[in-house]
């Protein structure tokens, strides 16, 4: 792309590099606090000690963590949780969006059938009565509890219809001119040309699905079955020391505050996460895909 | 003719079914349970037989002493985040756009969004730190530029403003993503064609870039629109204390704190109905003015 | 399940806790007892057979059923479980013992993180998948027995409670009796967390500090307001900064560590009501004046004492950020070494205090009485009898005894003729896991620890541990071992070591003056103080801490008792009264 080398633009280029580096620098901070917490003694960070460098530096809480059964198997069962769910879940969104993003004249009921979804978004039925379905429907203890009842997501079905809208008209009627059916249509040209969108809410999906830590909790009756989000949970939920009128509480305390291995935990369960946006990122560089297009 | 269209339309009828299918059985069927907000709930009676009291558990919301100052500060809070919210990602996303040199925006993209894998309960302990008036290193930085220094998480007047803030330093990297991908879908051939016009980069963002992600803009603020009754019950609760309850205190934390998630199921679901209700007004009202003023229907 | 625990911190600190905490160990080998031992006398012989017509095989406390029948239960747990190698949930002491002695196949319908206990037992009851046995609060107790859904364990206490169970029953001047009991019927088993007098509090001081200024042990509360104030500007951590407090406090107000509860009793005042966002509100503390209850938090004493709180708020005695301050962020103060002086129970040597001796041998925490600022005594706000967790059975279950047979084989494996360490503890690779936990129901008495106090105490006398249980000997190795240099065992010494220097040694002198002072309110939360209390308790906690701020001048502690009042208060205060009256 030609660029316009004014005084005016350098001035801006060279602040843009600036301020971006300085947001980045904010955002990483609280992470590498944490990973020094992980890589601190216990009673360092206890006593207020560690801020962006270990203090009494030790390996034990990784130590600690990789001979953690609950931890390991709970990452596989996210895993697990992961695979499935998310491949639902892009499945059922890519379906649904597609014949959501005609327009009325093109689909019959289309904005009826919208708010049938966008409704589900705003109101529910609340813990109890869902509980009582999935029970219903013996779901419960099975990884089908985590991954049937979100398996619409209804956020992300409007944000690729508005990525599918975005598409020119024109590639669809020439194929459709071709004699292809919508399925065809669908899947050879719709699909690949929304790599960037398809990108997004991949990652949005495997984040949802890796984070979610409610269910597991009140789906699964046992907790060999909690994935990752919901062992988390258990582990680093601060235990509150008032109300001690009840001095059982009081072990846990001793026990369940220590920080470092907290902050070991929170860092390799949050780990192939990261690693996953940086994979996707290259949909995201533009005008990879769509410079055949011209309107 | 009109049974024509039904069978041209079929396939994609039956590709709205499969999806309509789950939100039925998952959705809709515990929808049923919104009876609980006019019930004396008690789980031991299942989810009919319990006490009918008609409004009763939503005089008692509304009857609480502080339930306008709280509604007050949610939607003041929610508000000033979905601003913020908004303008944050996308002022982030355009600035990421200006920058030609792949690694460092790759490096800046993936960095600004792992706060957003930083529980509220984590962060808390740091923010607690690092806002402190006496020992904290901001209070320290306006002390250097010669700046009274500020209780930002004991005073009523700053709380809401760190809620914001530290909310949107928590999640504009996660939001970026969406407008990243809305910029690609901007065709090249526009900037080709204002290069040759001799359109500036400040006048391609302007005329080109914005315009291109405006429907994206429109629809994450509607969506936004859902959370006016939201404002981050994580977040306060993790933040807040006694001293800024009168600022701080949104609808989930005082309800939680009333001791109505406990045991008032009723009141719990009242208020939840409530919310879901206020979303409901707002997105269809923004829905319908979009449709009639633009005739852009927002999804 | 492993225990969440780095090896070095939490090792002394959580083992001596947790022994001590359990509270559930023999003492009949100690000889000096302020208070009966409760199983010194007691037994409860392997099931003479009390009635003849019980059915099927299962006669007596611990009688078997024969054919083995089942009893469903649910468990919560926190991520600190950690199990004996090759056992489970389902494997464990508790359930092979209860098969193989009592005929009893414990089954868990399912096993939550504690955080979601209430969630989780909710949905299983509009389920109707009630299990047999389950574990509840007060508030839950009494919605279960409102709504018809317990059984009336009455007949079943009558006829299987062993002599154990029977005394644990009466803990507490039948306090847990009463509170289990619904218009004369038994509905449920108290939780066996009753600790007696354990929630009373101690002035916890650096000596190190005191020393390093010239200070002596505080005697009246006008010496601990000084002591804070030295603490606060005689720099003495010497490092040339006026960076240390008096006196520690956070948002609670109130609690077991860094609470005022002990220094409004130096005025004479009783107040309890802790501020934090999680606090419920419902616990008030109402005192007996001349035959009428009256809230503690209002009374003339409690202004006097909030006095002198301001006086050392302005004076820097005490951290001016406490109001955004949780419990976990002043006990960092302190193990920062920022902050000498502390009030609080029992544990807090086991925590936070635990590992500050062996980081650094010159931090010199010690333990005193509370001190009085008259000449009357001071007493001990106490109320750690009455228990707040319950057992209770569902009305569908077919074997409702079983619960009460629960209890009976819990109490006679830890405190009986044919106790067996195992059903306590099990030592493994060189730590001790607990196993008490595991019982569906669990039981205890509350002098268990102080009388392991006086054991130990006699062990040093007579230089003879050989007749200590296994509990009491390992405090005494401990002390021992303190003694000997190794630091990591001090909380050893400060909760058992000495009787004037450790904390049991002052609860028991406490004990022996009888110098408490309980609630004088033991029923339910009202009906008005489920719907205000939560708010009275933010009122009460915003004006507290303004005047302690000096924000607001003390004069306004009149208008708060006014508004206290008006906005529900009176209201609570006629329902009290009237229970009072119903109960005399």
């Amino acid at each position: 792309m030609v660029q316009h080398r004014t005084i005016g633009r350098l001035l801006f280029v060279s602040a843009n590099y600036l301020v971006l580096t300085v947001l980045a620098l904010l955002c990483i901070l609280p992470v590498v606090n944490v990973l020094a917490v992980s890589l601190s003694e216990g009673y360092y960070v206890g006593a207020g000690l560690v801020k962006l460098w270990p203090v009494g530096f030790t390996l034990k809480s990784y130590a600690f963590v990789a001979e953690t059964p609950e931890f390991i198997r709970s990452v596989w069962i996210s895993v697990e949780r992961v695979a499935l769910g998310g491949a639902l879940n892009m499945l059922l969104t890519v379906i649904v969006a597609y014949p959501l993003s005609k327009e009325a004249g093109q689909l019959r009921l289309r904005t009826l059938y919208v708010w049938l979804f966008v409704f589900t978004m705003l109101f529910s039925g609340g813990l109890i009565p869902t509980y009582v379905v999935i029970r219903e429907l013996h779901l419960l203890d099975t990884m089908w509890a985590l991954v049937l009842p979100g398996a619409v997501p209804i956020f992300n079905v409007i944000l690729l219809l508005n990525f599918f809208r975005s598409l020119p008209k024109e590639l669809e009627e020439a194929a459709h001119i071709d004699g292809a059916t919508y399925m065809q249509t669908l899947w050879r040209i719709i699909v690949p040309l929304s790599k960037p969108a398809l990108a997004t809410i991949t990652l949005f999906t495997i984040v949802a699905h890796w984070n979610e830590w409610f269910n597991g909790l009140i789906y699964m009756n046992m907790p060999e079955k909690y994935p990752l989000a919901s062992y988390l949970q258990t582990v680093i939920v601060q235990r509150d020391i008032s109300l001690t009128t009840d001095p059982m509480m009081m072990e846990r305390l001793a026990d369940l505050n220590n920080r470092s291995v907290k902050a070991a935990q929170i860092f390799l369960g949050a780990l192939p996460v990261f690693c996953v946006y940086p994979f996707l990122q290259r949909f995201f560089m533009s005008g990879i895909v769509m410079g055949s297009m011209k309107e | 003719m009109a049974h024509k269209r039904w069978a041209r339309e079929m396939p994609l009828h039956l590709l709205v079914w499969t999806g309509l299918a789950f939100v039925l059985v998952f959705c809709y069927g515990p929808m049923v349970g919104i009876v609980i907000a006019f019930q004396r709930f008690l789980p031991t009676n299942g989810l009919f037989n319990s006490r009918w009291i008609g409004f009763d558990n939503f005089r008692q919301i509304a009857e609480m002493p502080d339930t306008t100052r709280v509604i007050f500060n949610t939607v003041y809070i929610a508000v000033m985040k979905m601003v913020a919210g908004l303008i944050a990602p996308i002022t982030m996303a355009l600035l990421l756009n200006e920058i030609a040199q792949k690694a460092f925006k790759r490096t800046v993209q993936t960095i600004i969004y792992l706060p957003h894998f930083l529980s509220w309960v984590i962060l808390s302990g740091v923010l607690i730190d690092i806002l402190s008036p006496n020992f904290g290193i901001v209070n320290d930085l306006l002390g250097s530029l010669g700046m009274p220094h500020v209780y930002f998480l004991g005073d009523e007047k700053w709380f809401p403003f760190v809620l914001v803030g530290t909310d949107v330093w928590k999640e504009f990297g996660f939001s970026t993503i969406v407008f990243l991908a809305a910029l690609t879908g901007i065709n090249p051939a526009l900037y080709e064609a204002a290069v040759i016009d001799g359109a500036s980069r400040w006048k391609q963002t302007l005329y080109i870039t914005l315009p291109g992600i405006v429907p994206i803009m429109v629809l994450m603020a509607t969506l936004s629109l859902g959370n006016v009754l939201n404002a981050g019950f994580d977040q306060v609760f993790n933040l807040y204390n006694p001293s800024v309850y009168s600022t701080g205190d949104i609808l989930d934390t005082y309800v939680y704190r009333m001791g109505l998630q406990n045991f008032q199921f009723g009141v719990a679901t009242a208020v939840g109905l409530f919310k879901s209700a206020v979303s409901f007004v707002l997105i269809s009202v923004s829905y319908v003015l979009a449709y009639r003023f633009a005739n852009y229907r927002i999804f | 399940m492993n225990r969440k625990r780095m090896a070095s911190w939490a090792l002394v600190g959580t083992l001596v806790l947790s022994a001590v905490l359990s509270a559930c160990t023999d003492n009949k080998n100690s000889s000096n007892t302020s208070s009966p031992s409760p199983s010194s006398s007691s037994t409860s012989s392997p099931a003479p057979s009390s009635s003849a017509s019980a059915p099927a095989m299962a006669d007596g406390p611990l009688g078997k059923y024969d054919p083995p029948i089942t009893v469903t239960t649910v468990r919560m747990f926190n991520s600190g479980l950690e199990f004996v190698k090759g056992q489970d949930w389902d494997n464990n002491v508790y359930t092979n013992g209860l098969k193989d002695e009592l005929g009893i196949i414990v089954k868990n319908q399912w096993i939550v993180d504690d955080q979601q206990y209430t969630n989780k037992l909710n949905v299983s009851m509009v389920s109707g998948d009630l299990p047999d046995v389950f574990e509840v609060t007060l508030q839950q107790l009494q919605l279960l027995v409102e709504a018809g859904a317990l059984a009336d364990l009455t007949d079943a206490y009558n006829k299987y409670s062993s002599d154990l169970t029977k005394k644990s029953f009466g803990e507490g001047d039948g306090i847990a009796l009463k509170a289990v009991t619904f218009n004369g019927k038994l509905m449920a088993i108290p939780n066996g967390g009753t600790t007696g007098r354990e929630d009373s509090q101690f002035i916890w001081i650096r000596k190190d500090w005191l020393k390093k200024l010239n200070l002596q042990p505080p005697a009246t509360m006008d010496d601990v307001v000084n002591i804070a104030k030295a603490f606060a500007t005689g720099d003495p951590d010497g490092n040339n900064k006026k960076d240390t407090f008096g006196l520690n406090l956070d948002y609670n107000l109130f609690n077991g560590w860094a609470g005022l509860d002990g220094f409004f009793n130096g005025y004479h005042a009783y107040p309890y009501n802790p501020g934090g966002p999680t606090a419920t509100g419902l616990n008030l503390m109402f005192l007996n004046k001349g035959g009428q209850l009256d809230y503690a938090d209002i009374q003339p004493e409690v202004k006097t004492a909030l006095g002198k709180l301001q006086e050392l708020y302005k004076a820097g005695a005490i951290n001016p950020e406490f109001s955004v301050m949780s419990g976990e962020k002043s006990a960092e103060l302190a193990t920062a070494g920022k902050v000498g002086m502390t009030f609080g129970q029992f544990w807090n040597a086991g925590w936070p205090l635990n590992e500050m001796k062996s980081k650094d041998p010159k931090v010199d925490w010690g333990v005193f009485p509370l001190v009085s600022a008259d000449d009357q005594p001071v007493l001990k706000t106490s109320n750690s009898i009455t228990p707040t967790r319950f057992w209770v059975v569902s009305k569908n279950a077919k074997n409702p005894e079983a619960a009460i047979k629960f209890l009976n084989f819990y109490l006679e494996k830890n405190y009986g003729e044919t106790r067996d360490e195992n059903y306590h503890s099990v030592k493994q690779d060189g730590k001790d896991i607990a196993t008490f936990g595991l019982s569906p129901v669990l039981g205890g008495f509350s002098e268990t620890n102080q009388n392991d106090f006086y054991a130990v105490q006699d062990a040093f006398k007579s230089n003879d541990p050989s007749k200590l249980n296994p509990t009491a000997k390992g405090y005494y190795d401990g002390i021992v071992n303190y003694r000997k240099g190794d630091l990591k065992a001090w909380p050893n010494e400060l909760m058992f070591g000495t009787e004037d220097g450790s904390a049991y040694g002052i609860l028991g002198t406490y004990k022996k003056n009888n110098e408490f002072m309980t609630n004088a309110y033991l029923g339910a939360p009202t009906a008005t103080m489920a719907k205000n209390g939560p708010a009275l308790k933010d009122l009460e906690v915003k004006e507290f801490t303004k005047i302690i701020m000096g924000e607001q001048p003390l004069d306004t502690f009149d208008t708060f008792v006014d508004n206290w009042k008006k906005q529900g208060g009176q209201q609570i205060l006629n329902e009290v009264n009237e229970w009072l009256k119903q109960h005399q």
